[in-house]
């Protein structure tokens, strides 16, 4: 049994939920609540050429704004 | 002299082997209503037999070789039993009638029973061996036997013409044709070629669900499900085969394949069926085995819609039907599996389309009803026979569906849900055909919901907070009580957390904060602890780093986790430098440490979501990979209720701590106020392990599956007072886990589950010796705030019993594997089962679900092996082989050695003109590599074997050999003692005085062993150390003879309850 997502056969897209983190996912399957596409439909290795140049900053992106406004606050205060 | 034909002489050889059975008795009941003459019906019986030769035909032996004898109708004794009986007992007696074990050299192969239920109602039982008749002899049968007593009843002879040939003729024609001795004829060396490439390369086994694994020998054991398929279905799968110019049979056909890769069978499916074998008219008339039977080799790979696999499988079967002549034991022959006897050979599942059964029958006067009866045997795995029923009267039309099962195999409800199964995707593919196959849902609404959502209810509240926040609330509540010990020295709550305070301070003051990764390089000891909690309550993420992992890897490791700082000690820093990176050393820069505050940094703008810290696995692309994991998958791991009560009063620190299985050790106790028990540094010494745990009184611990048997081997006493014993990383072992629990009944074993990138544990199953449990042990149900999903290619969840991959949800999925964005993308996917947005980690282990909703695990999907509890890609070792000059092509592989335990053995072709030396490759190796990656054994070889295909044949690598060179023959007293403890560790049969230990395949965990029984064999106590320092027999012989004989008394527990 081939896995789906290592499956070169396969045509893939990349999707993204709202922390910004992304997802290899196999077109052939409905794409799960929350996430969108962003990149595709296409071959497997260039949807991972896409995830590598864009998704640069691996944090959760809910942290992410939880620290800017943390530090903005304390900006404020300071 | 009469030959067999090939068919008989399979089936006799197989009835040979298997008697007394009645697996191949073929029964039919003729339901009789109306005034019966039974004289007559005796009589007309006997003209079948006279019709008949085959039905009079005894079979002997002439050494081996079978022959058949054609009795005179005179000769042949005809047993027709006659009873009467309620019709309440009918049932028992035809299966009583059924079960008789034809002797095939003296009985005729046909017996006849009359059931009389009531004056009127008879029930004519006719038994026939299969060597005698086939599914097409039926219809001349019973034809006959109708015309017989219609003329007997008017007191005439049957006026048929004589049969113009018997079964005999047609097995000396088949001898003939098939040239005896050689496959001469041209039409028989086509056939032969086709079958020949046809079937190259053929898997041995279909796997399918089983409920128990094969038997050494089949039962044949059976019984079959029967369902019904309605006629608006059947009309539309005729409709789908002849607008694919095909058959209903080849839509039948298909529709299994479909079923069977939907049941995890594989892609490259062996279907046989059989065919009537009766090429010439003449033959349609006789009684007899004529029938063949044909391997489908179905290929189903790609994901192909129902029309498209239609399209496939017609062509397969026609193929194969222009074939059909070529008698199955011939197409054996040629394939030559490996024979394992309970095995059907070439296929194990068979596909049936009967449009003979309802073998027509008029007698005048009487009313008659034909049916075949379900016999409890099974000739294959499964068989899917299917029969078409013509509507009449008020009876509808469709197919009438059995499936027949091995018993041996399988439980009636499995097969029950594969029938249902059936049922389910011949409904869809009538409706979509064009849509692909990995698409068709097996499972019912009800069954779905069960296994997505009811085995997954593990929510639980949990307190999130951050880990510094949870530790320090945990020290004020219990300042005083012991956080850690290590047998001499022990440190408080308050003691910990000051400590980890200041060096926090100190962290601070270098840059450390949220998201930014500290190496940790220290040997295990409280101080390392404190140094961990330190990095923490500075707002960093630990980077635990093993000192002795060669000095490439680790700085890999602290250069792509972007470490600005390492924290260790000077003499550990000596052997290795880390350039760019600021060091603080625990012991020289303890001045300026001390001086800082007691009381914990502020961490404003810490949060659950930020890394508590990364560790580091084997990648299969040939570099390790980062597992980073946040604060709440720890927090939350610590909170899981399996961790209430008391029985994880004192846990046992042992592991290295860039295992895993440290987070367990180290923060279930810490946030709970109760204590870690710190094994001294260094390698595992399990004699002093146990001690430990025995001294210490440890109530809970973890043991990877390999150190779990060794203890319980060797040390079983020391766990006498324990209360949990957590084990997991391989396939557990049933045996160590009753054993454990038979010494110890006071303690819960639990065989535990979980990925690195899960936050280690996910699923558990506790095991108490009051319990009786079934192999295998079951890695259990899914912790608290975790899920678990089985799916299938298609990423759908897989039916019971049905091997999927394992796919992991919930609180403790790591953030990703660090700075690698498309591998934690391909890794960390999209879930379809959670909340909007969720993801879910592919485990890549194979698992399936067990009917209480407990998981079993099979395997690994791809080629990652555990080598004594650690995760080993062995595409990273062949990537580092491959950048060894020389190396052309290169293999790695986990077997067993001869002492049954798991080894890294690799092949290596080396480049033209160049010669491969194994050693200095190991050598090399060993610079790069950390030791549980090292090959035990490097073969080189002239070019990897290949199957007919071309592809690998992994089947037919050499065997390493882990046989020591010839050396030096142990000569004192001493070397010939040890040369027989490792020779019985090693699983060798003889060991030279200058053989290292390590080169003959041995690892940390044998030389345990070895101590050990050194130890109580010899009376020495050595430290396992001595065994790494001087490896071979004949130096380690020195160090017995410096060595204090064993003075300790035996390990022996020193109480049994608190």
């Amino acid at each position: 049994m081939t896995n789906p997502f290592d499956d070169e056969q396969n045509t893939f897209i990349v999707l993204i939920n709202d922390e910004g983190q992304h997802s290899l996912w196999p077109q052939f399957a409905q794409t799960p609540a929350g996430w969108t596409s962003v990149f595709g439909p296409g071959a497997r290795q260039s949807c991972l050429d896409y995830v590598e140049q864009h998704w640069t900053d691996m944090r959760p992106r809910s942290l992410v704004e939880a620290m800017d406004s943390a530090a903005a606050k304390a900006d404020l205060h300071g | 002299m009469i030959p067999m034909s090939f068919a008989q002489q399979r089936l006799w050889f197989l009835s040979k082997l298997d008697w007394p059975s009645a697996t191949f008795n073929v029964p039919m009941a003729l339901y009789l209503d109306g005034p019966l003459d039974v004289a007559a019906l005796k009589a007309a019986l006997l003209d079948l037999l006279e019709r008949h030769e085959s039905l009079r035909t005894c079979f002997a032996d002439d050494e081996g070789v079978g022959r058949q004898v054609i009795l005179r109708t005179e000769e042949a004794e005809l047993v027709f039993e006659q009873a009467e009986l309620p019709e309440a007992a009918l049932d028992d007696a035809m299966k009583r009638f059924n079960e008789y074990h034809f002797d095939l050299e003296r009985d005729i192969p046909f017996r006849a029973g009359l059931f009389r239920l009531a004056a009127e109602r008879h029930v004519l039982l006719l038994l026939v061996s299969h060597i005698a008749s086939d599914g097409w002899s039926w219809v001349p049968m019973v034809r006959d036997v109708a015309q017989a007593y219609t003329a007997r009843r008017s007191r005439q002879a049957p006026a048929w013409e004589p049969l113009p040939v018997q079964y005999a003729d047609y097995s000396l024609w088949q001898r003939e044709w098939m040239g005896e001795g050689g496959d001469s004829g041209n039409d028989v060396a086509r056939h032969v070629d086709y079958w020949k490439q046809t079937l190259a390369d053929l898997p041995e086994q279909m796997p399918l669900p089983f409920d128990r694994p094969r038997p050494a020998r089949a039962s044949q054991r059976g019984d079959a499900i029967i369902a019904h398929i309605d006629e608006a279905v059947a009309k539309r799968l005729q409709e789908l085969s002849k607008r694919a110019r095909g058959s209903l049979f080849m839509a039948m056909h298909a529709a299994v394949a479909a079923l069977l890769y939907k049941l995890g069978a594989g892609t490259d499916l062996p279907i046989g069926s059989p065919v009537a074998g009766r090429g010439e008219e003449a033959l349609n008339d006789l009684v007899g085995f004529f029938v063949n039977l044909l391997v489908l080799r179905t290929d189903v790979s790609g994901n192909p819609s129902f029309r498209e696999l239609l399209a496939r499988v017609r062509d397969i079967d026609l193929d194969a039907f222009a074939h059909q002549e070529l008698p199955f034991e011939r197409v054996v022959d040629i394939v030559n599996p490996s024979r394992a006897s309970s095995q059907h050979p070439l296929f194990q599942v068979a596909v049936v389309l009967q449009n003979n059964r309802e073998a027509a029958c008029e007698i005048p006067g009487l009313s008659v009803r034909a049916q075949f009866l379900v016999t409890d045997t099974a000739k294959y795995d499964l068989t899917f026979d299917f029969t078409e029923l013509h509507a009449e009267g008020g009876r509808g039309g469709g197919l009438e569906f059995q499936l027949e099962y091995a018993s041996d195999l399988f439980d009636r409800a499995t097969v029950q849900r594969f029938a249902d199964g059936l049922l389910r995707l011949l409904a869809q593919v009538v409706e979509h055909p064009d849509r692909p196959i990995g698409e068709i849902e097996l499972l019912d609404a009800a069954e779905r919901r069960r296994m997505l959502y009811d085995w997954n209810d593990t929510a639980h509240a949990m307190a999130s907070d951050t880990l510094p926040a949870c530790f320090a609330a945990q020290a004020a509540r219990t300042p005083d009580a012991v956080a850690a010990s290590d047998g001499s020295r022990a440190l408080s709550y308050r003691e910990l957390d000051a400590g980890a305070n200041r060096l926090a301070h100190r962290l601070r003051e270098l840059g450390v904060g949220p998201d930014v990764l500290v190496g940790l390089c220290l040997p295990r000891s409280l101080e390392s602890l404190v140094a961990t909690l330190g990095i923490l309550k500075a707002g960093g993420a630990y980077l635990p780093l093993d000192p002795e992992y060669p000095g490439e890897r680790l700085a890999h490791m602290l250069k792509e986790a972007a470490a600005p700082v390492l924290v260790t000690r000077a003499d550990v820093a000596e052997q290795l430098s880390f350039p760019g990176v600021e060091l603080v050393l625990l012991d020289r820069h303890r001045q300026t440490i001390e001086r800082q505050p007691d009381d914990a940094p502020p961490l404003h703008g810490l949060r659950p979501a930020h890394l508590a810290y990364a560790m580091y696995t084997s990648g299969s692309t040939g570099a390790p990979k980062g597992i980073a994991v946040s604060q709440r998958s720890v927090v939350e791991l610590a909170q899981d209720r399996r961790w209430l009560g008391d029985d994880q009063q004192r846990v046992l620190m042992h592991s290295p701590q860039v295992f895993d299985a440290s987070t367990y050790e180290m923060w279930v106790p810490l946030l709970a106020g109760r204590q870690i028990v710190l094994a001294p540094p260094g390698r595992t010494d399990v004699a002093a392990l146990a001690r430990l745990i025995v001294q210490q009184r440890v109530t809970a611990l973890f043991l990877t599956t390999a150190l779990l048997r060794l203890l319980v081997e060797e040390h079983i006493e020391c766990l006498a007072a324990v209360r949990s014993v957590w084990s997991g990383g391989e396939a557990a072992s049933p045996q160590i886990f009753q054993r454990l629990l038979q010494h110890c009944p006071q303690l819960e074993a639990v065989n535990v589950y979980g990925p690195t990138e899960t936050t280690t544990f996910v699923t558990c199953y506790g095991l108490r010796a009051s319990e009786r449990w079934n192999e295998p042990v079951p890695i259990g149900a899914p912790m608290d705030n975790t899920r678990a999903y089985v799916l299938d290619a298609a990423l759908k969840p897989v039916p019971v019993g049905v091997p999927g991959e394992l796919y992991l949800a919930g609180s403790g999925l790591a953030r990703g594997y660090q700075q690698q964005p498309a591998p934690t993308a391909q890794r960390f996917v999209a879930c379809p089962f959670g909340a909007p947005g969720e993801r879910m980690y592919r485990s890549g282990d194979r698992v399936r679900w067990r009917e209480d909703g407990q998981l079993v695990y099979l395997g690994r999907t791809d080629q990652q092996v555990k080598i004594r509890g650690f995760r080993v890609e062995l595409g990273e070792i062949e990537a580092a082989l491959h950048k060894q000059p020389g190396v052309r092509q290169a293999l790695a592989i986990a077997c067993e050695d001869p002492s049954g335990h798991r080894q890294l053995v690799a092949y290596v072709v080396a480049s033209a003109g160049t010669v491969v030396e194994p050693a200095a490759l190991r050598r090399t190796l060993a610079g790069r590599l950390p030791e549980y990656m090292l090959p035990a054994a490097i073969v080189p070889l002239d070019a990897f074997p290949l199957t007919a295909n071309g592809k690998l044949d992994r089947r037919a690598l050499p065997a390493p050999d882990f046989q020591a060179a010839a050396g030096r023959e142990p000569e004192t007293p001493q070397e010939i003692a040890l040369a027989g403890l490792y020779a019985e560790v090693l699983g060798l049969k003889r060991v030279g005085a200058d053989d290292s230990f390590f080169d003959l395949g041995g690892h940390s965990l044998l030389a345990n062993q070895l101590i050990s029984r050194i130890g109580s064999r010899l009376g020495v106590e050595l430290p396992i150390r001595a065994l790494f320092e001087a490896p071979t027999i004949g130096e380690l012989a020195l160090r017995l003879q410096q060595a204090a004989p064993v003075t300790r008394k035996p390990l022996r527990p020193m109480r049994v309850k608190e």
